[in-house]
């Protein structure tokens, strides 16, 4: 049963990330997260809409992206919506952390760390990401 | 975002901002590249006020570390708080850095 539920909207732009993280992490904490679970839920979600405007809009300004929050009583279920070409097949699967010494490649790692349940689906001309955290 | 940054006996000294995250991260690693350039490739990161830390920042600090060895250098980091702690465990990034409680046990490492 859905006891609330929140749409956040933001354009593809990095400058809205600080605003979209204070957003989700106050959610998350009023959701019932302590602060590092909180702080992990919410850096998950940064990373996906990140991935979403790094390299599925390819860093072009202006195209929409949507998180659609939904609490319930066990759990946090996000939504991730935006209008980009599909990532690769089998993104998600990127389970392993990189090396400590690699300067990128971590998101998907600590997306998957950070979640208990992560799933992609291609609906229509839409990726649609869904990310859940259980309290 | 300008760094806060000073220098204590040819220590270069950077206080982050709340947020390390992609929106800043090429111009933050620009500031702390020039930094270790200008210097001598001694860098102590104040994390004091960093609540927050995504992939794109911890790009930045190993950026800046593998810049720093180049020249015979280090980074070390001090002030970490329980978030950025946990990231730090979650990617095995606190067994390439030097880290400290404060800025004084810091520099006492670096010289």
């Amino acid at each position: 049963m859905t006891t609330s539920a929140t749409l956040l909207t933001l354009e593809s732009d990095p400058t809205r990330l600080g605003d979209l993280q204070s957003r989700v992490d106050a959610l998350c904490r009023d959701a019932g997260l302590e602060a590092v679970a909180a702080n992990e839920f919410t850096t998950a979600i940064i990373e996906a809409v990140a991935n979403s405007i790094r390299h599925g809009y390819r860093g072009e300004p202006g195209h929409p992206i949507t998180v659609h929050w939904r609490c319930a009583q066990d759990r946090i279920d996000i939504e991730i919506r935006d209008r980009a070409p599909p990532p690769p097949a089998g993104f998600l699967d990127h389970r392993d952390m990189p090396p400590p010494a690699a300067e990128s490649g971590r998101g998907v790692a600590m997306i998957l760390a950070y979640t208990d349940a992560a799933s992609y689906a291609r609906i229509g001309a839409e990726n649609v990401l869904n990310l859940t955290r259980r309290l | 975002m300008q760094f806060e940054h000073e220098s204590r006996d040819g220590i270069d000294i950077v206080r982050l901002p709340e947020r390390l995250m992609m929106a800043d991260a090429a111009d933050a690693k620009a500031q702390l590249k020039a930094i270790l350039l200008d210097g001598r490739g001694r860098l102590i990161l104040d994390l004091t006020r960093t609540g927050f830390m995504d992939s794109s920042g911890c790009g930045t600090l190993v950026g800046s570390l593998q810049t720093a060895r180049k020249q015979g250098g280090d980074v070390c980091l001090f002030g970490m708080g329980n978030n950025v702690r946990a990231l730090f465990e979650l990617t095995k990034l606190h067994t390439i850095f030097r880290i400290f409680d404060d800025e004084e046990a810091a520099l006492r490492a670096m010289h």
